[in-house]
C-alpha cells in the first residue's frame, strides 16, 4: 500500500494557491485596505517585538511601528517579490529602529524598567522566579545575572544587536538577515559571533 | 577542523546555521571532547537565559499601536497614497481605463464561477479537484471579507490526484451588547484563547460588568490561575475583588499566592486575601506563604498582616 507523503507545494499548484500571501500583497498594491490590514496583522507583532528588543522604550517601539507600516503602505506598489515580504519589511523596521537609535541615542539597555501605560513595569520582576529553594545566595546570584545581560545587551554594537535579535528571538535564517541588513551572510555571522562571544565572555561567571 | 576551531563553530550549531560537513566534525570533536561539550552546554544555558530577559511588549500596546496605525492611515495626507498611479483601488482603476466590455465579460465569468464554487465545493475540501479548488478561492478573494487561507499539508495520493489541506481564516463582525449571549461567548472565548495579551486584557475589563453571572467568574478564575501573561492575570484578580468572600475565589487565590511566578500577582493576592480578615485560614495560609515567599516585597506585606492580626510569622 503506497503511503501518502508529504511534499513541497512548490511547483505543483498554481502560484495563487501555493502563496497566498502574494496574493494579498498583490490585492494590497491594487489598493484593497483590508487585504493590507490582513498583511499588518500577520507581522505586527514581530515588528514590535524587535523595536521592544532594540529600543528598550514602549514609546518609541510604537513610533517605530508606526512609521514601519507607513512606509510600507506608501511603498508597497514598489515592492516587487524579489525578496520575501518579511525580508522587506524586516529592512524597513531594522532601519527605523537603527535610525531612532542615532536620532535618540537611545541607550536604555541598562534601565530595569520599561515604561507603560499602566506605570514602570521591573522585566526582572516579571521573569519567573526559581521557587524550588529559597535559596537566597541563588536568589541574589540571579538577579546579579538579569543586570549582568542587561549590561551585555548594551556593550553590543547595534547591528550585533539586530542580528542576534533577529536570528535568535526571530529565527531568521543568517542568508535572510544578510537581505534584511543589506548585508552578506558571511557577514551578519561574524556579527552574531561577536555579539555571542561578547554575552559568553561577560556572563563567563554565571554559567 | 582543530578544537578551538570547533569552538567558535559552537554557537553556530546552537544556532543550526553549520552546513553538513562542519557539523558532522564539530558532533565527531563533541564525542571525543569533554571540554567542548561543556562549553556547548554553557552556550546552551548562556541563551536560555538571555531569552528570558527579552523585552515583551507590554498588553495592549499592540493594539494601540493598531488603532494609531489605522487612524494615520484613514488620515488624508497619508491616505492620499491610494489615489496615486499604482496605488489606485480597483474601482479608479476601472473607471481610469474606460469601461470595457472585456472587463465586463470577466466579471459575468468571475460571478459565474463564485456562484459555481458555491454549489459545488466541498467546504471540508475531502475530495476536492484542484481546479475546483482555484474556484472555490477565487470565489472567496472577491469577497470583501478579509480572507487568508493557509496550507498545512499536501499529499500525494495513491490515485495520482494531490491532497491539499486548506485552513481558512474569515473575520466576521459580531456585534451587540456585551451581556448578549452571542457576544459573551465570544468574549468569555476570547478572555482565554487569543494570542494578544492586550486583547485578553481588554475583553477581560468588558467582561467585569457581568461580574454576577458565575459563568464569567470562572472564566476569570481560570485566567488567575493559568494565563501565562502577569498583566492578563491582575485584570482578572481585579475583577474578583468583589467576589473575594467566595470559596471558589478564594480558592484561587490561594492558588495564586502559592504558585503564581510573579511577585506583584501575588502580592494582590495578598490584598484580596485580607479583605476578609476575620476568616482563620487567613492567618494559616499568609504563615505558609512567609516559609516559602522568597520576593522582600511580599514577605513584607504578609509579615504586616501578620503583626496587625497578632499572629506569629510561622507555624510550629
Amino acid at each position: 500500500m503506497h503511503t501518502p507523503r508529504p511534499i513541497s507545494s512548490e511547483g505543483l499548484l498554481p502560484a495563487s494557491i501555493a502563496n497566498p500571501e502574494a496574493d494579498l500583497i498583490r490585492a494590497a498594491q491594487a489598493g484593497d485596505s483590508d487585504a493590507f490590514e490582513t498583511l499588518v496583522r500577520s507581522y505586527d507583532r514581530g515588528v514590535l517585538r524587535i523595536a521592544m528588543n532594540l529600543l528598550r522604550s514602549q514609546e518609541d517601539a510604537a513610533d517605530v511601528y508606526q512609521e514601519t507600516f507607513v512606509k510600507v503602505y506608501k511603498n508597497l506598489h514598489s515592492f516587487r517579490f524579489d525578496c520575501s515580504f518579511q525580508s522587506w519589511l524586516y529592512r524597513i523596521v531594522t532601519n527605523c529602529c537603527l535610525d531612532m537609535l542615532r536620532k535618540r541615542k537611545v541607550r536604555r539597555e541598562e534601565a530595569t524598567t520599561v515604561d507603560t501605560e499602566d506605570g514602570l513595569w521591573n522585566r526582572a520582576e516579571l521573569l519567573p522566579e526559581d521557587r524550588s529553594h529559597g535559596d537566597p545566595q541563588r536568589l541574589l546570584r540571579n538577579k546579579q545575572l538579569q543586570a549582568k545581560i542587561r549590561e551585555t545587551l548594551g556593550l553590543l554594537t547595534d547591528k550585533e544587536r539586530m542580528v542576534f535579535e533577529l536570528r535568535h528571538f526571530q529565527g531568521m535564517r543568517l542568508r535572510t538577515i544578510g537581505e534584511v541588513l543589506g548585508t552578506s551572510e558571511e557577514a551578519a555571522k561574524t556579527c552574531l559571533f561577536r555579539a555571542t562571544q561578547k554575552m559568553r565572555n561577560a556572563l563567563g561567571d554565571f554559567l | 577542523m582543530n578544537l578551538e576551531q570547533a569552538r567558535k563553530k559552537l554557537p553556530f550549531l546552537l544556532f543550526d546555521e553549520l552546513d553538513f560537513e562542519e557539523e558532522n566534525e564539530v558532533s565527531r570533536l563533541l564525542a571525543e571532547h569533554a571540554e567542548l561539550r561543556e562549553e556547548l552546554e554553557r552556550l546552551r544555558v548562556m541563551l536560555r537565559v538571555v531569552e528570558a530577559s527579552a523585552a515583551e511588549p507590554p498588553p495592549g500596546l499592540l493594539s494601540q499601536c493598531r488603532t494609531r496605525l489605522h487612524a494615520t492611515l484613514r488620515d488624508d495626507s497619508v491616505g492620499a497614497q491610494y489615489s496615486e498611479p499604482g496605488r489606485r483601488s480597483w474601482w479608479q482603476a476601472w473607471f481610469a481605463n474606460g469601461f470595457a466590455w472585456q472587463t465586463a465579460g470577466a466579471l459575468a465569468m468571475a460571478a459565474f464561477s463564485f456562484l459555481a464554487g458555491r454549489w459545488t465545493v466541498d467546504r471540508h475540501m475531502h475530495s476536492v479537484s484542484p481546479s475546483e479548488m482555484l474556484v472555490a478561492m477565487d470565489s472567496d478573494s472577491s469577497d470583501r471579507s478579509p480572507w487568508t487561507p493557509r496550507i498545512r499539508s499536501i499529499r500525494n495520493n495513491p490515485d495520482g490526484t494531490v491532497q491539499v489541506e486548506i485552513e481558512e481564516v474569515k473575520q466576521r463582525l459580531v456585534i451587540g451588547s456585551p451581556d448578549d449571549r452571542e457576544v459573551r461567548a465570544v468574549l468569555l472565548n476570547a478572555a482565554q484563547n487569543t494570542l494578544d495579551p492586550g486583547l485578553r486584557v481588554g475583553t477581560i475589563d468588558l467582561l467585569q460588568a457581568q461580574m454576577d453571572r458565575p459563568d464569567v467568574r470562572d472564566v476569570l478564575l481560570h485566567v488567575v490561575r493559568k494565563d501565562g501573561n502577569p498583566s492578563v492575570r491582575l485584570k482578572a484578580l481585579e475583577g474578583l475583588v468583589r467576589y473575594s468572600d467566595e470559596s471558589s475565589v478564594r480558592e484561587a487565590l490561594r492558588d495564586v499566592l502559592l504558585r503564581d511566578q510573579n511577585p506583584t500577582v501575588r502580592m494582590e493576592a495578598v490584598n484580596l486575601l485580607i479583605q476578609e480578615q476575620g476568616r482563620p485560614e487567613v492567618i494559616g495560609l499568609l504563615q505558609e506563604v512567609m516559609l516559602q515567599e522568597e520576593n522582600h516585597n511580599v514577605r513584607e506585606r504578609c509579615m504586616n498582616v501578620l503583626t496587625d492580626l497578632n499572629a506569629t510569622m510561622a507555624t510550629f
